[in-house]
């Protein structure tokens, strides 16, 4: 069985497992194994919640799951990290404490984490009525009492600092969501208007009597003459029990007086307030349980999604008459459930009624016509009526009737169940109750307006109650003592709901307000570079030397930045001669850095300059992070040069190459001049059989970088050679120059056939197929290079070359073979090894 | 991260002065300037847009419509939901070029892109010399949104970008439907050293 599916199985579609974790936690004393998960709303995921799971039996996940606790990822929750894991609390629970075992660490920074962010939102402390988390309510059950209180402590509020800042990072993510919720209820005055509705809810339990009595004074809340009859209200609620007799017989239920039952109520509320029609928008029973909702005809557009959820209180299999009818609904934009109940009767029972009221609590589901799931308890307004059956405590008929008589209600109500389960078991701990300042409402002789009926023991009782939960104001609560057809009196309560109306354009306009102002936040907080340029040019740029051009960075934005040179290298545009440096930095605010462009040009850059004009030109992508890319531009203004250049070229251009003012091929293309050998190759030839052939170390000796520098610069410009430029320098640039060609002298796949037949054959063979298959020009440089490298060996004496090692040092740079290799260029379909290319060269050079 | 909370990445692409820089000024900050600086690089901007279903945020990359910065469009467009290919009514080569950013899309771009295409400085119909009947059904044969826009005059902007936002929205929730979200558990137990090695004797 899969952990993540049990889980999410005991989850609502609307809700996202974020996390789910297994850990050892101390349940009832013993460290158990424990699923922690993360849970949030699909529709408000910022909004998160722990839940804590245990498996009915360990590793048997088909046991089920148990839900241990719910509790708001909210700042009352307080973390404390231990080696081993964390303990967690309720702020205001402070003595239970969750011991979590667990070595995932990125578990507790992602709670720390969370719950930082929430405090900078969250406005108050978290309460039943609390705006975030209504989905939690959904398992109201597991949410511990003290996290539902609704009188949260006021002292703890006001040493709490809110600073509901929207930080830059937030943009787009969750926590800018519960920022503009907690925005838009901050000004939801501006969109919403309360519409105060006056609502009548009566309860009665008609003893499977009736309908036969004028029901006027119930619906205008009216008992006494000095309670004046109410004004017509807007909406009225009417909650029956037992309205028709249940027998083990009949368990169904009666539908005829059902349907006489609601006739007569509807008529004598239209007789009751004339003037006026109501309409019934919401009806349903369960056996002896009827609820009907009547609304001022005028009102009926404003109540939608009336939906009905049926609990069935069955007891040990018997199916009893007891049970509740859920429904709820929406009143303009607030939504109301009412729950009209008959609990199990009998004063030892306050237990039972107690594991009812938690049953129907649980059990009462609604499915909207979103698909959404709601219970009763996430609901703005709920209203929870009906012969709740409690009595009261400890107290001898006698002195209830005198209590009663003497009008000594709180008296009595001190000993009444209802109030002491509230108080000491948390039953419906959330729920108002008006002051009862009326009788009891059973049990009277049927046909009496005050008269209790005591026999079997049955003692006057406030079973029939009426209490709410949410900000609805209550204006009435009593009961008729003048209907007199049943054992119980009807109760009545009249309420003043404020519902919310928002006005769709209103809250629009407020929206977008507030998106703009999120916007314009983030607008603002956007990171802001300067760059001094986006064009640059770099001129005189020469064969491997380094230029650098410097740019400016400035931050001109508010905050901290990071920059950082995107590499798109697949794009095309970027070049290996431009290093940017630093690659990437960070700048605070109106910090100003240099940025670096070095651009240098070696071996490789120089050959594909002559294939490519457009090489010179480069363009990189400095990107801000959460902010814009800039694009920038980078032109070289390049001087000719003869490395990197092809033999072919080099031989037509009688000028130095760096005055050339074209690209040296296009020039070369008109040039009718043609040279044997480039002049370049022989200055650089010339120079060394002007030193003579004896000197030791020549080729193999590093030179001077600097003279190097001074040589190559003088190849192309035409100016003499330093007076100090020595040898050794001058025999690198010579290899250098071959090494570079755009070309090699001898290409690959010559040498690779020439050798199989100097192997196969001889090397005058090799040697003709050489002479027959190399272009002109390409030999007559191989010769000239191979006769004056004949000349060292023939001082071998005094220079200690032999024509081995120069075969070694040469054939790479004339031939080019091992690069072209490597980078893919010429795959041979024959090997031939380093020694064979090194054998057949210095063959030419014993000759 | 929830998919409803993530940016939905949208890039302008078009020639250069069609008026894509223009086109999310107007709708970021209501603002329009004639004199506006052609774009060298790519701005990104953001906004929220109300809808019915929800909101959606816009990360907006604004990219350069010069020529020679074409290639790098493609770091942009790459990781988009949505492009919106602007072309000048009055202009029919910037149509023509509109067409060869679609091309290019297509060939290049990543799947399920939204394409909108933006007629844009509607308020020079007179000028006119691309008709509307020819782009429309342009972009019909593509499975393209079609408006005209004008960032002068703010015709077409906000539904342009609402009605993106609808396609996103619609396009977001099929996928959700399909990858139902993955999620690892690592336990405490599963960790233990002495778990493992039992796992290995038994093998
Ligand atoms: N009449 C009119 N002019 C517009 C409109 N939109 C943009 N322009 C003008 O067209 C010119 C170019 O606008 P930009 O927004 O810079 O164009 P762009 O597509 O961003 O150009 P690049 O950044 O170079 O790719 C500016 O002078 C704008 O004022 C419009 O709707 N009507
Ligand atoms: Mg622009």
């Amino acid at each position: 069985m899969n952990p993540v599916k049990t889980v999410q199985n005991k989850l609502r579609n609307s809700e996202n497992l974020l996390k789910l974790e297994i850990v050892t936690t101390q349940y009832k004393g013993n460290p158990k194994e424990c699923f922690f998960a993360l849970v949030s709303n699909k529709s408000c995921p910022y909004e998160q919640a722990i839940f804590l799971f245990r498996p009915r039996k360990i590793f048997s996940l088909s046991g089920g799951l148990e839900l241990l606790i719910v509790l708001p990822l909210t700042k009352e929750i307080q973390i404390i990290q231990k080696s081993d894991g964390f303990l967690f609390r309720w702020l205001t629970y402070d003595t239970t404490l969750w011991n979590i075992t667990t070595n995932n660490k990125k578990l507790i920074n992602t709670l720390i984490k969370h719950i930082e962010e929430v405090s900078r939102y969250q406005r108050e402390p978290f309460h039943a009525l609390s705006n975030s988390h209504k989905w939690m309510w959904y398992y109201e059950s597991a949410i511990p009492i003290q996290v539902r209180s609704i009188e949260y402590n006021t002292e703890n509020n006001s040493t709490q600092k809110i600073s509901n800042v929207l930080l830059p990072e937030h943009y787009g993510k969750d926590m800018m969501n519960a920022y503009i919720k907690d925005q838009l209820k901050i000004r939801e005055t501006e969109y919403t208007e309360i519409r105060d509705i006056k609502m009548i809810i009566g309860t009665w339990n008609t003893a499977g009597k009736g309908p036969s009595e004028d029901l006027f004074l119930w619906f205008c809340c009216q008992n006494d003459v000095y309670l004046e009859p109410e004004q017509s209200p807007d909406m009225i609620v009417i909650c029956l029990q037992e309205m028709c007799e249940l027998s083990p017989k009949n368990i169904v239920g009666d539908d005829v007086r059902m349907r006489n039952w609601m006739s007569h109520i509807c008529n004598q509320i239209n007789d009751s307030f004339p003037g006026n029609q109501y309409t019934i928008v919401g009806d349903e029973h369960l056996m002896g349980l009827l609820t009907m909702i009547f609304v001022k005809f005028s009102m009926r557009d404003y109540i939608n999604e009336i939906k009905t959820s049926c609990v069935k209180l069955g007891f040990k299999g018997y199916v009893g008459n007891k049970g509740a009818i859920c429904m709820r609904f929406d009143l303009f934009e607030s939504s109301v459930c009412i729950i009209n109940c008959h609990l199990a009767a009998h004063k030892n029972q306050a237990k039972l009624r107690n594991e009812q009221i938690k049953t129907i609590s649980k059990e009462g589901k609604f499915v909207l016509s979103s698909k959404e799931f709601r219970n009763v308890y996430e609901h703005d307004f709920i209203f929870w009526a009906g012969d709740l059956n409690y009595r009261l405590n400890n107290l001898s008929t006698d002195s209830i009737i005198n209590k009663i008589n003497a009008k000594h209600f709180s008296e009595l109500l001190e000993y009444d169940q209802l109030n002491i389960e509230k108080r000491e078991n948390d039953i419906l701990a959330e729920f108002h109750e008006g002051k009862i300042d009326f009788m009891p409402s059973f049990k009277y002789r049927i046909g009496t307006t005050n008269q209790f009926n005591t026999s079997n023991k049955r003692d006057p009782a406030w079973c029939d109650r009426i209490l709410w939960r949410g900000e609805a104001f209550l204006m009435r609560y009593g009961i008729c003592n003048y209907i007199i057809q049943s054992d119980h009196k009807p109760v009545f309560s009249s309420f003043m709901v404020p519902a919310k109306h928002t006005d769709p354009l209103l809250f629009e306009q407020v929206k977008s307000e507030v998106y703009k102002t999120v916007d314009d936040m983030h607008h603002e907080s956007m990171p802001k570079l300067k760059i001094s340029e986006n064009f640059v040019e770099i001129t005189g740029v020469r064969y491997k030397t380094l230029l650098t051009k410097v740019l400016t960075l400035e931050n001109v934005g508010a905050n901290i930045l990071k920059f950082e040179v995107k590499h798109n290298r697949d794009l095309g545009l970027h070049k290996s001669w431009l290093a940017v440096e630093p690659e990437e930095g960070t700048l605070i605010s109106r910090q100003i850095k240099e940025l670096k462009l070095n651009v240098y040009f070696g071996k490789n850059q120089a050959r594909k300059l002559n294939k490519n004009p457009e090489y010179t030109n480069c363009i990189f992508v400095l990107g801000v992070k959460g902010g814009s890319d800039f694009f920038i531009e980078i032109q070289c203004k390049i001087n000719g040069s003869c490395f990197g250049a092809s033999i072919q070229n080099l031989i037509k251009i009688p000028q130095p190459i760096a005055s050339l003012s074209e690209k040296l091929s296009t020039f070369a293309d008109k040039s009718t001049a043609a040279m044997e050998i480039p002049k370049e190759l022989a200055r650089m030839v010339d120079f060394l059989k002007s030193k003579g052939y004896r000197e030791k170390g020549i080729f193999q000796e590093a030179g001077d970088t600097e003279i190097k520098k001074d040589i190559r610069w003088a190849l192309d410009t035409g100016d003499p050679f330093r007076e100090d430029a020595d040898i050794f320098s001058m025999s690198n640039i010579l290899l250098e120059f071959l090494d570079c060609l755009e070309q090699p002298l001898l290409l690959p796949d010559l040498v690779s056939e020439a050798c199989q037949i100097f192997q196969t054959n001889s090397f005058p063979a090799a040697r003709n197929y050489l002479v027959n298959n190399l272009d002109q020009i390409s030999m007559k440089n191989f010769l000239y290079i191979i006769d004056f490298l004949k000349n060292y060996i023939d001082n071998s004496l005094y220079n200690g070359l032999t024509a081995v090692f120069l075969a070694k040092l040469f054939t790479e740079p004339i031939t080019h073979f091992m690069e072209m290799e490597n980078a893919g260029e010429y795959n041979p379909s024959v090997k031939i090894l380093p020694t064979q290319r090194n054998q057949l060269l210095s063959m030419f050079l014993y000759s | 991260m929830d998919d409803n909370s993530a940016q939905a990445k949208v890039v302008l692409l078009g020639e250069a002065g069609v008026g894509k820089s223009s086109i999310v000024l107007r709708f970021v900050a209501d603002t329009y300037h004639s004199d506006i600086e052609p774009t060298i690089g790519a701005s990104f901007l953001s906004k929220i847009v109300n809808l019915s279903e929800g909101t959606i945020k816009f990360g907006i990359w604004d990219t350069a419509g010069q020529e020679r910065y074409h290639s790098l469009a493609r770091m942009y467009y790459a990781e988009a939901v949505a492009a919106i290919l602007v072309y000048d009514i009055t202009n029919r080569k910037s149509y023509e070029a509109m067409k060869n950013w679609h091309k290019e899309l297509v060939e290049q771009g990543p799947k399920n892109l939204i394409v909108a295409i933006a007629g844009n400085k509607e308020d020079l119909v007179e000028k006119e010399q691309v008709e509307m009947e020819e782009a429309k059904s342009f972009a019909e044969s593509i499975g393209a949104i079609y408006k005209k826009t004008s960032a002068k005059t703010r015709y077409g902007i906000e539904q342009l970008f609402k009605e993106i936002a609808i396609k996103i929205k619609d396009n977001r929730s099929i996928v959700t439907r399909e990858k139902r979200g993955s999620i690892r558990v690592t336990s405490a137990v599963s960790q233990q050293p002495g778990v493992a090695k039992e796992k290995k004797c038994c093998s």
